[in-house]
């Protein structure tokens, strides 16, 4: 089977490293090539896998534009990759021009471990048992609101440095935004020094910027692999 | 543009300065167990589990969208105070049976509740 790590303009460079000790080995698709490598087996997923997998498009990412595919995709054969890719090829042009000559950044803000909710009297009627239901669910109706808005002012500061950007809204209860910025490879700094400025106006949040990564949000590919 | 890490330090990667990485790893602890699920445990010994904590899920489920319809039509004044009691009752005592239960089979509040991957939690 193949395994695939990305997408780039041809030639590919000689000698990257792949998964279990394979080198990539370039497969024509269109006027682009897939970087892919032998494997019989999806790996696992663990960190010296995943690290691997990055290894081996960070190198290309290197010399060239890429679009990076998430761990774990594997393909039958030369002819899947035809299949599930020819649709795609034009997007796949103009995606590459758009992440050329930027990375990718991930902004994650974590907020304090919530209070616990006042212990309430356990309910004695069914009517107080649906009144305390009715204000809990309105609680957190209102609450998901808030987190919603919370996330929205802090992407929306970010936002106008990428030129694409993507977010979520609390991910987990106290993961108040998980965004990630397709920013100019010459303005990470910038983008970096509004990260820690949001960090000043936000103390009560903790905020993790990490990269450069390859644009792993930002390649729009609807790629679909074989269920093993 | 980009260095090349040995796979055992991330550390390069962190851009923030301040950052204590701790809380964001046990943060996405439950993030990595929504992508990779538990499985129902299909060896004899503990079928009996994964078969109870299934069905559990399923009717925590419907108890709580009934509920939710109840606190709807409470809202919405279309229930007699008579309804809203005789509601409120069963609804109650259907959660007490469902915890009974659980405690019966070991199973953690938590685990009533199934990863449907990118669309969250089922509860």
């Amino acid at each position: 089977m193949l395994y695939l790590y990305a997408f780039c303009r041809p030639p590919l460079p000689p000698d990257v490293p792949g998964l279990h000790k394979t080198m990539l080995r370039a497969i024509p698709v269109g006027a682009l090539v897939a970087a892919v490598s032998d494997l019989d087996t999806p790996p696992s997923a663990g960190a010296p896998h995943l690290w691997a997998h990055e290894h081996a498009v960070e190198t290309l990412m290197q010399t060239r534009p890429v679009l990076p595919v998430r761990f774990g995709t594997m393909l039958h054969d030369a002819e899947h990759l035809q299949a599930v890719t020819a649709p795609q090829e034009a997007a796949m042009h103009e995606a590459l021009a758009r992440v050329d000559g930027h990375v990718e950044l991930s902004v994650r803000a974590l907020a304090a471990e919530p209070p616990l909710p006042p212990a309430e009297a356990p309910p004695r009627t069914g009517t107080d048992y649906l009144r305390q239901r009715q204000a809990q669910l309105s609680a957190e109706q209102a609450d998901h609101q808030q987190a919603q808005q919370r996330a929205a002012a802090l992407h929306a500061q970010l936002a106008p440095l990428a030129a694409d950007s993507t977010y979520e809204a609390r991910r987990t209860a106290r993961m108040v935004l998980t965004g990630a910025y397709l920013v100019p490879a010459d303005q990470q700094d910038a983008f970096q020094d509004a990260v820690a400025a949001l960090q000043t106006q936000h103390p009560d949040l903790a905020f993790l910027c990490t990269g450069p990564w390859p644009p792993y949000h930002f390649t729009r590919l609807a790629l679909t692999t074989p269920t093993p | 543009m980009t260095s090349t890490n040995p796979p055992s330090a991330a550390s390069p990667k962190i851009l923030s300065e301040q950052a204590d990485l701790q809380a964001f790893v046990a943060e996405l602890d439950p993030v990595r167990q929504g992508i990779l699920p538990p499985r129902v445990a299909l060896d004899p010994d503990s079928a009996d589990q994964g078969l109870a904590k299934l069905v559990l899920t399923l009717i925590e489920l419907l108890r709580q969208l009934m509920e939710r319809q109840a606190v709807r039509r409470m809202d919405a004044g279309s229930l007699t105070d008579d309804e809203v009691e005789r509601l409120g009752l069963t609804l109650m005592k259907l959660e007490g049976r469902i915890k009974e239960l659980q405690a019966l089979f070991g199973l953690e509040e938590e685990e009533l509740n199934l990863s449907l991957g990118p669309l969250g939690r089922l509860l």
